[in-house]
């Protein structure tokens, strides 16, 4: 069970809750292989390539004298246990290296380099000291056909108090029709980060009551796009 | 372009299925580069010996339990075989208009651009294969303006199941596989 805490700001109050990404309503078809000997495994193996010969730029003569493209003491040797490594590609004897710079390089929509800066994991902000807040609100229908989400989480009580709170927040979304866009940061103007190491989002709250009334359904939706085409790319002439 | 053929109220219509359109389409990308002492480094494996190699020397076989290479191993789902559903492109895709709420629980993974004319706005619900596969992925056509405005999109993902909580709660319906700028605009989506 994945929840985790989230602080939240509504009607001049704020609260922790729980939030969580929910499961699928179709269940996965899980294909299997299987010959008339059994269940057929995926087995991960190297290669039978040498990695610094390119096939393509071997003459006729040399693949006549020899097999220079392949390797044949590595092929087919199965990994099992193996390590994430950094080495330098162009070394004789690649070897890990422990001390290197990670660098994000910015690029734009054309791939284009815009910007390089140092790599700075992003941390989890749903739960911190400064709640997460309302930025403005919009249409409901507006909203659904401006914006792409990719994920869905749902916003849940953990007593009674968030569970009026909860309610009441979605009871007001439900009544005007409308979602709430929200952010973190002093003002709620900065995207989400749901996990450690993550993505930033644009968020979303969605809030409805149950016909009997008494029930509610709080969703977060996040969005990392806009439901619109590229520019057109501008050709000089 | 591919086309779809889309079936609504017993109405055939030719959609042009147009390139996928990502994040990175719009807004440009991240990448990120590991260097050390000026040298671009690469991502590989290390190997329990100590050797190290390339992740392009990495390939995969299929192979039975007695670690022979299968050959022609038969698909199956649960105890039956499976069967193979054509692609969208070599079918005719039903449409059924549905409310745009549907959105509120859908999960997008991917978004297409299509060209397709007399079909009103709004939500029309669907499936999509993109090549022959066992289980053709859950998808709605989404059509906004009209006339030369009119912008059609194909959205593809899975709903997700999102119930309605009372006073007394079950957490069990979460999904256990789940695991800054001051003052930014808010609708700034480009968050590079």
């Amino acid at each position: 069970m994945a929840m985790d805490k989230m602080h939240l700001e509504f009607g001049g109050k704020s609260g922790h809750v729980l939030v969580g990404a929910l499961p699928s309503v179709r269940q996965a078809v899980k294909p299997v292989l299987r010959t008339r000997h059994g269940s057929v495994g995926r087995v991960r193996l190297v290669g039978g390539l040498q990695p610094r010969v390119d096939p393509a730029a071997l003459s006729a003569d040399e693949l006549v004298r020899g097999d220079p493209e392949l390797d044949i003491a590595m092929a087919g040797v199965t990994l099992e246990e193996t390590m994430g490594a950094y080495f330098d590609p162009a070394a004789e004897t690649p070897e890990p290296i422990g001390h290197f710079q990670q660098t994000e390089v910015v690029l734009d929509a054309l791939g284009n380099e815009k910007e390089r800066r140092p790599f700075q994991p992003r941390a989890r902000n749903l739960d911190t000291v400064t709640p997460i807040k309302i930025a403005r609100r919009l249409p409901l229908a507006q909203v659904l056909t401006m914006f792409v989400f990719k994920h869905c989480h749902q916003i849940v009580h953990e007593d009674s108090l968030s569970f009026d709170f909860l309610f009441n927040l979605a009871k007001d979304l439900h009544a005007k029709g409308e979602m709430a866009l929200i952010g973190a940061g002093p003002k709620g103007a900065q995207p989400l980060v749901v996990r450690e190491r993550g993505q930033p989002y644009r968020a979303f709250l969605s809030g409805e009551i149950s016909p009997a009334g008494d029930q509610y359904r709080l969703l977060m939706l996040l969005s990392d796009q806009e439901l619109k085409l590229p520019a057109p790319i501008e050709v000089d002439v | 372009m591919p086309a779809l053929q889309l079936l609504l109220n017993g109405a055939s219509m030719t959609a042009q299925l147009r390139n996928k359109v990502t994040k990175d389409d719009l807004y440009g990308s991240v990448k990120r580069v590991v260097e050390s002492e000026g040298r671009l480094l690469e991502r590989g494996y290390l190997l329990p010996d100590g050797r190290t190699i390339r992740r392009t020397q990495v390939a995969y076989a299929s192979m039975d339990a007695e670690g022979s290479v299968a050959e022609d191993p038969t698909t199956y789902i649960g105890e039956q075989p499976a069967v193979q559903i054509p692609s969208s492109f070599e079918q005719d895709c039903p449409l059924a208009p549905v409310p745009l709420q549907r959105l509120v629980h859908f999960a997008v993974g991917d978004v297409y651009a299509l060209d397709v004319a007399g079909l009103p706005a709004g939500l029309y619900e669907t499936s999509f294969n993109y090549r022959a596969s066992y289980a053709p992925r859950e998808a709605f056509v989404l059509v906004r303006g009209s006339g030369d405005a009119a912008e059609a999109f194909l959205l593809v993902g899975d709903t997700k199941s999102a119930p309605f909580v009372g006073q007394t709660l079950s957490y069990e319906f979460f999904d256990a596989q789940a695991g800054a700028e001051e003052d930014t605009d808010p609708l700034d989506f480009s968050m590079m």
